[in-house]
Formats: structure tokens, C-alpha cells, sequence
């Protein structure tokens, strides 16, 4: 049986087995078996037959060949018989079924090689004669063929087609009715992309009405996606596309205008949505005279959206639209004046009964449209702040002035958009020319410095929030580009001074917004800062405190806020380290000291300058960190500076820099860093009980130093003796709270970071094992923990190998009649986050250990947990808490059927608050995260929270977080899982409901609203 | 569409305006100046908690447990402020529909009674709205699921602020007018969605 014939009797069984067969012809073909002109003549008698299917099958099967024949094979003068071969076909075939067929082997005839114009126009010809409508072709697959070959041929031979259009006034009405009545979706998105080239590129003459409603006929899109469309193809792209469609030309806009304006009253939240975002394309596209002759009416009806807002979205898309046409008109000036006239008329009435709604929306519209174009902004400003001055000016109350200052400061900031701030210039990138740059504002700049300063002084005190409109007025015209000269804006920040210096009522309130004030203005103005302001904090920061007097405390609150500009950073640094200087060397006390360290550590860390240095120089460590070390160094016990507070406050400082520094300038300066903090490396006059020479205040500084240290740089030569003598120190009677603390976390930080591993197995012995064997006999059993605990967490975060044995062990400290439960609750050091073990301090962070903690050390505790005694139970259920509330779901989620059960135990123990609110957040976890897990323990989960969230005995925290997480329990499963409850949570919540506490109150309130909606039917069947 | 709106152009008042009690607690720092700065300043330097001597900082908290913090005017403002007005999309408090002064409790009249006395004036936007008695409505029931029971709900409409103010409150004061009308589906949706946004 001939080739052609198998094909015919495979097409209906297997079109798998069907192209295996086109595949051979083509391998026949290639190797010159078979001639080209001989597989058509043998197609001959199918294609001259009289049922329409067979004829389908045998193009088919000629376009199956032609798929699969390399480039090359059929010779240019054969491609030509191919095309004018199949073009007759598909006139030929009334019927169309053979129209997918000839379409698909046409664009691969096409792929071989270019068509000339005239093929091109020959081909789309044909297809429009004989294929119109399209509908008349049932398979939406063989559609989507036909519009493939439609497409390439436009987007291929546009200039041919174009000459179609050009040749006859017959050709676009034909083409357009083409599509008629399309309604595949995947057939929709190539439509539209044909369609959208005549409408943007060609003239359409009269047909543009037919065109548009050619497209405008699927608007709105309501598409819903099958839930396993194979194409993927979403509303939102068959939207897009035609949306394109409709914004293509202006010639549009007689139809599109008024049709979208009817949409715009629908009573469908989405086709509004999609009608403003048509408007908006259309706006943009339609062209600047398009536009002017419908921008009114389109303002007269978009007003509506924002006067009288429906839905919060639809008011903002408006807002674009109508700022849209006014950034669209900006390049003529008598459009712009037509289209603005009527929004400033009518948004000035609103403001003159202001504050009402409308009132607001009138600001709103008034700054979106100003926001967009410098003409915009300046006409808006010239036809609006007059009115609204006199209105400020004849208010009667000072809710409608404020209300009235908060159109201007919208206008104000719309006015920074478009013209920039003293940095940077907003808008057109060139460098403006003076003339260029008129502002509007400029006229009615010393009416509103008036307006707004006299605002500011003359209202009753209590007036915060009017104040504080009328500063962000005046904050935004000092940063308006070339509005305000140097000397109004320093008139303003003396203004500020007041606000933050002078002792007034409701001060608290204003203080912040004074303060960010001259932080703004400094970074646009560094000098007038320096020059105004910096005095006046200067002289209010006394030398010496003898007097007693505490008022330099806000003057230094307020003046280390300043440092966060980049530009005045260096400054307030130096001003601060001079204060400091004269204050050691005129004896003030500490507090006094400490208050000027804490200034330069927040001036340090709050800062948007970058502490960061270069390996050779780091201008901040010759300024103040080289001059705080040399005071530590100097060891001399002068006076006030030798203080706890001022130590660690000293290595704070360090800290904040040093760390940033390369490990270059570190080893480099490594001596000169550490020796003067080294607690441990001179004769001291102190001498600890164990006979180390040790100065207790060094040790404080000298533990922020260590942490500062890159791990490459390591300070101390015996490491051994050194972690022997702090932990000698740490377990000592005689050591203070502090300097406990403080050895502890050296301890931390020189096991993370500089233990190297033959020193490993020593010091996992000498803090960890030994200690833990010899607990039970300890003398000093609570320090001895905090200890182990420290070390433990310092290399479980490293990852050290040799802890891996320890960690199981450590439940023995949980056996201890007396100190078990303090250490139950010391577990939670382990995974605490701190400040110390961090990466910023150059710390081994492995990713891992959470995980291993928790895979560690609590599995030993749940397994023992039913032979012990009570008391140690209650010990192991509080360590068990303290690991597991800082771990994420993630890390638990395998353990929950051991750990459930623990959990509701622990909401019954009494006196461990603490346990108590981590084991209801992590119920409330797991909650978030599986709530199938809980399922089955609803019915004991739910009467435990509601004891536990009206037992007087528990704490407020606990009784709070309990409610809230009987609320997440009504959300968190299906209504048939929690009904039965409903009542009785519904009756018991009435306790909490009487709760003495405001805030469990609240919690109770929420919690009941959720439980009592339960019922409900869902939202739906009324709204819309 | 706003022509079926009582009122479609409301008074507004600022949200910075209502009554909050964050403002009392800040007024009360004033009373320290130099406090509140001194924490704002050495913040960055207090130590972390010690969980090894937690029992200490839980006994701090057993003292703040014996002071009472009554349900006050401004709690009951707090409950009902946020309730969405049905016309437009703000909420009662914004609309000055309900004010703090507006708001009076009455303690129990004896030590043996445990009953308190709630009542609530609420001021129309204009005095011919017709939906005063839904907004009564979604007042009380917000406060019968929100208040403990020993509680007595009395909402009235401000005198002269309605133009059939007394018919509106004695109908809002007839308990079984009250169940009667929750009863209507359409009107349990309406006071649904008005109390949707209280938290």
C-alpha cells in the first residue's frame, strides 16, 4: 500500500502512527527516492474525492511531510507550485475543512524561504475570499491554524497587507468581519494581536467604528480558566491584549469614550476596575488633541469614582486616569487651562465645607494631578492657593483649617514630585534653566511661611495635630528646589529648635516630627544645620554636670538624632567626643558620662554614613576609638570614669566600629586594640579570690572588644588559661552580675570564634563534660550552669563535632532537687537570640543548629519523661518550652505526636507563667502552620485555653495569648470541627469578657466575635 | 448613585482627632520628661533578660495583677468606634455618629447589685436618616457580644438630632422589637458587614 493510503487508515487510529508514516515519505523525499511531483499527482485522486474528510486527511498528510523535511529539499520553483497548489485548495474547499491543513504546511513552506509581496497578498487574499467568516471552520484547533498563517502573514508581510488595504476599500471591512464571533481563548489572544496592527498602524477611514466594535464586543472579559488549561492562558492576558486593542488609535475615541463611560456605571466592582484601566490605556495612547476633545467629559464622569468612593481601588485607578489626561495635555498650554478650569472650580467649592468627605477627595485629586507635570502643578497652584488662603483665613474653626492646611501640604509635596528637592531634580533629567523652573509656589511663598508659622504659635498648645500639619507644610517648602532662600529656611529650623528645646505642654508629640524636621533639612541643607542649629544644641550641653541639673539630657536625645544624616555625621560626632573630653577632664560624674557615651553610641548605630574603613585607615578610630582605648589603657582609676556603665558603654562603642573594620587594620592595630583592655595582661592592684590578677572593669569593656575581632584575628596567645581563668571567674562567689555576664559571653565568643580544633577537645572537656559529671557535688550550681549553657550554645553554633555527645547529657542538670528549674528555664540561653553571637560580630553561625538542638536534647527528656517524679517532670516540660520556643514549625513538625501531649501538660503547671505563654504561641504555631495535626485534640485543647484564659491565677499575658488562640482555633478549621464548642466558648468567654485587664478584655472581645460569627452564613448571598 | 444616600457628603473628622486612650498615657509621661528620653537614649544598652531568674521578673507582674482597670466611657468607645457606617465606607467614630461624651455608664446603685447601666447617644449625620435605627442596632448588638453580661445596653438617639429621635430609641429600647428584627436575614447581613472592620 502506497504511503499516502497507510496514512489515511492511521489518521483515524493513531496519529502517533499517522506521522511515522509522513516521517518516511519525508526521508524519501530527502533521499531523492521519491520526487516531489509525484507525492502530489499521488495525492491527486484523494484530493478530487468526494467526501470532504478524506480530502482534509490527504493535505494532512501533505502538511505531516512537509513538517518533517529539512530545510533544503524542496527547491524554490517547487515551493512556489506548493503555495499557488495549496491556495486553490483552500479556495477550492467550500467547506474549510482542509483549511487548517494547507494553513500549516503554508507557514512551513514559508519557514523554507522568504514569499515576495505579491505571494503574500495573493495568500491573505485567498484566505479572506474563501474562509470568511472564520466561524464557518467548526475546530477551534483548525481556527487557531488559519489565524497562525493571518498572523505570520501580518506580522511578515505587513507592507504587502498593508497594500491590500490600500488597493480596495473592500479589504478592512472584510478583514475585521473576519474574526466575527471567535470565542476560544487561545484563538481570542492571536485575534487581538492581528487586529491590533491595522488599528495602530493604518489609516482605518470610516471602518474605524467597525473595528472598534469589532473588539469592544468581548468587553468586559469574563473569562474564567478552565482549572487544567493545557495553554495557560489567563483573564488578566486576554484583558491586556484588549485593552491594547482598544487604545490602538485616537479614531477610536468617538466610540470608545462613550462606551466605557457606560461601563463605568456598571454595577460590577471588575468591569469598573477594567474599564478605568481601558480608559487609562486609551488616555495614553489616543495622542494629546484625542484627548483635549474629551478630557472634561471624562473628568465630569470619573469624578464621581473619587467624590463619592465606592471601593478605595477604584478611587485610585480614577485618580491615575484623570492625572493621566492632565500629564497627557501638559505639552499645549489652552487644553490644559480647558481641562484644569473645571477640576480647581470645582475642587475649591468642596474645599470651602471642608472637612467633609468630599473635601478630602478634593485633595486627593488636586495632588494626584498636580504630581504628574510641572504645568500641571503650577496651574493648579495658581487657581487653588489663593482660595484656599482666604478660606484659611475666614475659617471658623480649627478643624476646617487644619483640614485646609492638608490640601496644601498634598499640593506641597506634589510640587517636590515635580520640581525636586535642593538633591535631586525631579522630572525631565536635564539640568533645568532658571526660567524653566518657575514654581507657582514662589508667588505664594511668604503668605504661607506666614500662614504656617503663625499656625504654629498661635493655637492653644493641646493643638498637636494642627502644629503638626502646619510643620510638615513648612518642611516640605524648605525642601522644594529653589522655593525658600537660606534665611527663610533657617527661620524655620530655629522654629524647630523651639519645638524640641523649649519647655512646653504637649511637647512629647511634637518633639519626633521637630526632630526628623532638621534631620530632613539637613540633608538637604548640611550647612544651615551646622550654622543654626548646632550651636544652640552646643550651648545647652554643659562641660560639667556639678550642678546636678539632668535637662542636658534631651538636648543630647535630640542632637545625636541628627547624626543619622550622612552629611552632619562627622560633625555631631566631633561636637560630642569634644564634650566628652571636657566633661572627664572637669570631673563630672558618670551618669553624666554615660549620657554622652550613649549620644555617640546612638549617633553610631543610627546613622545612614557608612562606619566602614579601609584596610589601612578608618578616620573614626583616630577620632574616638584610639583616644576611649588610651582612657581604658591608662588603667588609672580616675575618678568617674572608672564605672561599670562607662566601661561597657566604652566597648559598645568599640564594638559598633571595630567590627566593621578589615581584618587588615585590626591585626594591624591589634596591640593598641586589645592590650588596654586586656583584663588579665598587667599588674593590677586587684587580685580575684582565685589569685588571677584580673581588673573587673576591663573585663567588661574588653568582652565587646573580642567580639569586634574578625576570627582571624585572635588575641590571645594561651588559650587555655585564658578560658580557665574566665571560667574561674565566671563560677567565683565574689564576681559581680555584670562582670558574670561579661566573662560568660567571652567565653561564648572565643569558643565560636578562635578555638581551634586541637584545643577543641579540651575546652569541650574543661566546660562542658567535667562540670556536668561533677553537677550533683558543684558548690555553685546555678553559675556553674549559666556556664555550661554559654559554652554549649557558643559551639553549638559553630557546629563543633565534640558537643554532639554532650547534648543528650545535659538533661542530668534537670535532676537537681534544687536548681533543676532555674536551669529548666536557663535552657532557653541556648537558642536565645543575642546580641553577642550574631554574624555582624564575625560569629560561626552554622544553618543547622536549631535543628540539632532540638533533635539533641529534648528526645532524651521525652522518653524519660513518664518515670520521673513530678518536680522533675514539671523541670522537663519548662526545658522542653525553652527549646522549643524559639524553633519555627518547620524543625518540630516530626515531632509533634510526642510533643502535643506535652504541650497541653504544660498549660496546666502552676507558677511557670513563661512556659505557660510559650506553650500557647506554640499551639498557636502549629496552629498557623498544620492545623490538621490538632485536630484530634480539640476537645481537650479548647476547655484547657478556656481555663486557662479565666483562671485568676494565671497571668495576664497568659490568660491574653490563650484567647487569642482559641480565635485562631475558630478560623483554623472547618465550621463542622468546631460547632460543638460554639456554645459552650460562646457562655465561658463571658469571664474574660469581665476580665480585670483592659488588654485581655480586648483579646476576649475578638476572640468571642470570631466564634460567635461561626454561624453565620458566609458573605456572598447579600453583598453585590 | 449617590442620590440614594441620606447623606452623600458627611463631615468628616480627622482619625488623629478621636478619642484615643494612647493620649492619656502620653500625657502622663509629660509628667516626665527627662524619663522618657533618658529610656529612648540608654536604650541600646539595657541587658537582655536572664531566664535563669525569671521567677523574679514573674512576681514583678503578680503586682500589676491586683490593679483593676475598670471598663470605662472610652473602652466602650473603642468597641463601637470602628463599626462601619451602612452608607458609606467610614466608620462611626470618623462620622462623629458616636462620641465620647456621648457615652455614660452608671456603677451599680448598691454593693449588693453587680448591674451596670451603659447608655449610649447617637448622633445622626443629618436628622431625617432613615438608617439611624440600623446604626442603633449594630451598636447594641456589637455591644451585647462585647461587654459582659452584667451590663445593661440602653442606645437612644441624641435628643434633637433626629427628626423622630424618641420613635427610633423606643423601638432600639424594646428588647423583643430588638430579637424580632434580628430575626430578618437582610438586616443581620447589613450588621454584619457594618461590624466587619471592628477588630
Amino acid at each position: 500500500m502506497s504511503d499516502i493510503r497507510l496514512y489515511l487508515v492511521e489518521h483515524e487510529k493513531s496519529r502517533k502512527e499517522a506521522s511515522q508514516i509522513a516521517i518516511r515519505t519525508a526521508e524519501r523525499l530527502q533521499s531523492k527516492e521519491l520526487k516531489l511531483l509525484d507525492l502530489i499527482e499521488a495525492l491527486g485522486e484523494f484530493l478530487n474525492d468526494n467526501d470532504p474528510s478524506v480530502r482534509a486527511k490527504a493535505l494532512a498528510y501533505l502538511a505531516d511531510v512537509l513538517e518533517s523535511v529539512p530545510r533544503g529539499t524542496v527547491s524554490r520553483q517547487q515551493r512556489e507550485l506548493l503555495v499557488h497548489f495549496l491556495t486553490t485548495r483552500i479556495n477550492g474547499d467550500a467547506e474549510g475543512l482542509g483549511a487548517a491543513a494547507c494553513a500549516n504546511a503554508l507557514m512551513k513552506i514559508e519557514e523554507f524561504g522568504k514569499w515576495d509581496a505579491e505571494r503574500a497578498a495573493e495568500c491573505m487574499q485567498t484566505i479572506i475570499q474563501s474562509l470568511h467568516p472564520l466561524r464557518q471552520i467548526r475546530q477551534q484547533s483548525e481556527r487557531y491554524a488559519v489565524l497562525k498563517l493571518i498572523n505570520l502573514l501580518i506580522a511578515e508581510y505587513r507592507e504587502a497587507i498593508h497594500g491590500l488595504h490600500q488597493a480596495s476599500s473592500d479589504f478592512m471591512p472584510t478583514f475585521i468581519s473576519l474574526f466575527e464571533g471567535e470565542k476560544d481563548p487561545r484563538n481570542l489572544m492571536i485575534v487581538f494581536s492581528i487586529l491590533n496592527v491595522p488599528f495602530s498602524e493604518w489609516e482605518l477611514g470610516a471602518y474605524a467604528q467597525d473595528g472598534f466594535e469589532a473588539v469592544f464586543n468581548y468587553f468586559p472579559i469574563t473569562f474564567r480558566p478552565p482549572p487544567d488549561d493545557p495553554y495557560g492562558i489567563t483573564a488578566q492576558d486576554l484583558k491586556d491584549r484588549l485593552r491594547d486593542c482598544i487604545a490602538a488609535c485616537g479614531s477610536f475615541a468617538p466610540y470608545s469614550f462613550p462606551a466605557l463611560l457606560d461601563k463605568l456605571d456598571s454595577s460590577s466592582l471588575n468591569t469598573k476596575r477594567d474599564t478605568l484601566a481601558a480608559l487609562h490605556s486609551c488616555i495614553s495612547n489616543y495622542g494629546t488633541r484625542t484627548v483635549s476633545l474629551y478630557a472634561v467629559t471624562l473628568w465630569d464622569a470619573l469624578k464621581f469614582e473619587i467624590l463619592s468612593v465606592q471601593e478605595e481601588d477604584l478611587a485610585d485607578k480614577a485618580l491615575d486616569v484623570i492625572s493621566e489626561i492632565g500629564a497627557q495635555l501638559s505639552v499645549g498650554r489652552p487644553q490644559l487651562v480647558a481641562y484644569l478650569r473645571p477640576i480647581s472650580k470645582e475642587c475649591s467649592e468642596h474645599l470651602e465645607d471642608a472637612p467633609t468627605k468630599q473635601s478630602k477627595a478634593a485633595g486627593q485629586i488636586l495632588e494626584a494631578v498636580a504630581s504628574r507635570t510641572r504645568e500641571c502643578a503650577n496651574l493648579l497652584v495658581a487657581h487653588v492657593v489663593p482660595h484656599l488662603v482666604a478660606l484659611f483665613e475666614g475659617a471658623d474653626s480649627l478643624a476646617k483649617r487644619r483640614s485646609l492646611l492638608e490640601v496644601l501640604v498634598q499640593l506641597l509635596k506634589a510640587s517636590v514630585k515635580v520640581f525636586g528637592d535642593w538633591v535631586t531634580i525631579a522630572g525631565r533629567g536635564v539640568a533645568d534653566t532658571q526660567e524653566d523652573t518657575y514654581n507657582a509656589f514662589s508667588e505664594h511663598k511668604d503668605i504661607l511661611v506666614t500662614l504656617l508659622v503663625g499656625g504654629q504659635l498661635s493655637v492653644p498648645a493641646n493643638e498637636v495635630a494642627f502644629k503638626k500639619i502646619c510643620l510638615e507644610g513648612l518642611v516640605q517648602l524648605c525642601m522644594c528646589r529653589n522655593l525658600l532662600q537660606d534665611q527663610e529656611i533657617s527661620t524655620l529650623i530655629r522654629q524647630c529648635l523651639d519645638l524640641i528645646l523649649d519647655d512646653y505642654e504637649g511637647k512629647v508629640e511634637l518633639r519626633g516630627p521637630a526632630i526628623q524636621a532638621l534631620v530632613d533639612i539637613a540633608h538637604q541643607k548640611p550647612h544651615l544645620i551646622i550654622d543654626h542649629a548646632f550651636p544652640r544644641f552646643l550651648s545647652l550641653i554643659p562641660d560639667n554636670d556639678t550642678a546636678g541639673d539632668l535637662g542636658y539630657v534631651p538636648v543630647l536625645d535630640a542632637f545625636s538624632n541628627l547624626a543619622q544624616e550622612a552629611k552632619v555625621f562627622d560633625l555631631v560626632i566631633l561636637r560630642l567626643r569634644n564634650k566628652l573630653d571636657a566633661a572627664i577632664r572637669e570631673q563630672s560624674s558618670s551618669t553624666f558620662l554615660c549620657a554622652l557615651l550613649s549620644a555617640l553610641l546612638y549617633a553610631l548605630t543610627h546613622t545612614s554614613a557608612s562606619l566602614d574603613g579601609t584596610d589601612e585607615d578608618c578616620p573614626l578610630y583616630g577620632q574616638l576609638i584610639f583616644p576611649l582605648l588610651q582612657r581604658v589603657g591608662d588603667g588609672s582609676n580616675q575618678s568617674n570614669f572608672a564605672n561599670n556603665r562607662v566601661y561597657e558603654l566604652v566597648g559598645q562603642l568599640c564594638n559598633v566600629v571595630l567590627r566593621r573594620q578589615t581584618s587588615a587594620f585590626q591585626k594591624k592595630h591589634l596591640i593598641e586594640i586589645y592590650n588596654p583592655v586586656d583584663a588579665f595582661g598587667e599588674s593590677s592592684e586587684n587580685v580575684d579570690a582565685s589569685g588571677t590578677l584580673l581588673n573587673p572593669l576591663k573585663l567588661l569593656a574588653s568582652s565587646y572588644i573580642v567580639a569586634a575581632l574578625q576570627r582571624d584575628v585572635v588575641p590571645i596567645q594561651d588559650l587555655r588559661k585564658h578560658l580557665s581563668t574566665l571560667s574561674d571567674i565566671a563560677t567565683a562567689d565574689s564576681t559581680s552580675v555584670e562582670v558574670r555576664r561579661a566573662s560568660l559571653r567571652q567565653v561564648s565568643l572565643i569558643l565560636n570564634k578562635f578555638l581551634s580544633p586541637d584545643n577543641a577537645e579540651f575546652a569541650v572537656d574543661l566546660l562542658c563534660s567535667k562540670p556536668i559529671g561533677d553537677f550533683a557535688a558543684c558548690a555553685h550550681k546555678k553559675d556553674s550552669a549559666r556556664l555550661i549553657l554559654a559554652s554549649v550554645k557558643a559551639l553549638l553554633l559553630r557546629n563543633e563535632r565534640k558537643l554532639i555527645p554532650i547534648l543528650p547529657e545535659l538533661r542530668k542538670l534537670l535532676l537537681d532537687p534544687e536548681y533543676g528549674r532555674p536551669v529548666a528555664r536557663g535552657f532557653a540561653t541556648i537558642l536565645q537570640s543575642d546580641d553577642f553571637l550574631t554574624k555582624e560580630n564575625h560569629c560561626k553561625i552554622s544553618p543547622l543548629y536549631r535543628q540539632k538542638a532540638f533533635s539533641l536534647i529534648v528526645p532524651p527528656l521525652t522518653t524519660s519523661f513518664k518515670e520521673e517524679s513530678d518536680a522533675i517532670k514539671r523541670n522537663y516540660l519548662v526545658a522542653i518550652m525553652s527549646i522549643v520556643k524559639s524553633l519555627p514549625y518547620s524543625v518540630i513538625e516530626s515531632d509533634l505526636p510526642s510533643l502535643l501531649p506535652l504541650i497541653l501538660q504544660m498549660l496546666d503547671l502552676a507558677d511557670e507563667e513563661a512556659t505557660k505563654v510559650a506553650a500557647v504561641e506554640t499551639l498557636g504555631l502549629i496552629l498557623t502552620e498544620n492545623s490538621a495535626a490538632m485536630a484530634s485534640y480539640l476537645s481537650s485543647l479548647i476547655p484547657r485555653l478556656l481555663k486557662a484564659a479565666s483562671s485568676k491565677s494565671n497571668s495576664g499575658a497568659v490568660r491574653e495569648t490563650s484567647l487569642r488562640c482559641l480565635a485562631n482555633i475558630a478560623a483554623a478549621f472547618s465550621v463542622d470541627a468546631v460547632i460543638p464548642f460554639r456554645k459552650s466558648v460562646i457562655k465561658e468567654l463571658t469571664r474574660p469578657l469581665d476580665d480585670s485587664r483592659r488588654a485581655v478584655r480586648a483579646a476576649a472581645v475578638k476572640c468571642r466575635t470570631k466564634w460567635i460569627e461561626l454561624d453565620e452564613p458566609k458573605d456572598g448571598d447579600i453583598s453585590e | 448613585m449617590d442620590d440614594n444616600k441620606d447623606n452623600a457628603n458627611p463631615v468628616i473628622l480627622n482619625a488623629s482627632d478621636l478619642p484615643t486612650r494612647h493620649g492619656e498615657s502620653l500625657l502622663k509621661k509629660a509628667d516626665d520628661p527627662i524619663g522618657i528620653y533618658l529610656g529612648g537614649l540608654l536604650s541600646a544598652t539595657q541587658p537582655i533578660d536572664d531566664p535563669f531568674d525569671e521567677a523574679l521578673s514573674a512576681s514583678e507582674s503578680e503586682s500589676d495583677r491586683d490593679f483593676d482597670e475598670e471598663i470605662d466611657a472610652q473602652e466602650i468607645y473603642d468597641l463601637i468606634a470602628p463599626i462601619s457606617d451602612p452608607e458609606h465606607p467610614l466608620s462611626l467614630g470618623s462620622l462623629a455618629v458616636v462620641n465620647l461624651p456621648d457615652i455614660h455608664i452608671s456603677r451599680p446603685s448598691s454593693a449588693r447589685s453587680r448591674i451596670s447601666t451603659v447608655v449610649i447617644d447617637i448622633t445622626p449625620t443629618i436628622t431625617h436618616c432613615s438608617l439611624a435605627t440600623v446604626i442603633g442596632l449594630g451598636v447594641r448588638v456589637r455591644l451585647e457580644q462585647a461587654l459582659p453580661p452584667r451590663f445593661r445596653i440602653d442606645v437612644r438617639i441624641k435628643e434633637g438630632t433626629h427628626s423622630t429621635g424618641d420613635a427610633v430609641t423606643k423601638q432600639l429600647g424594646d428588647k423583643e422589637r430588638v430579637a424580632a428584627a434580628l430575626e430578618n436575614n437582610t438586616l443581620r447581613g447589613v450588621i454584619r458587614r457594618m461590624l466587619s472592620t471592628c477588630e
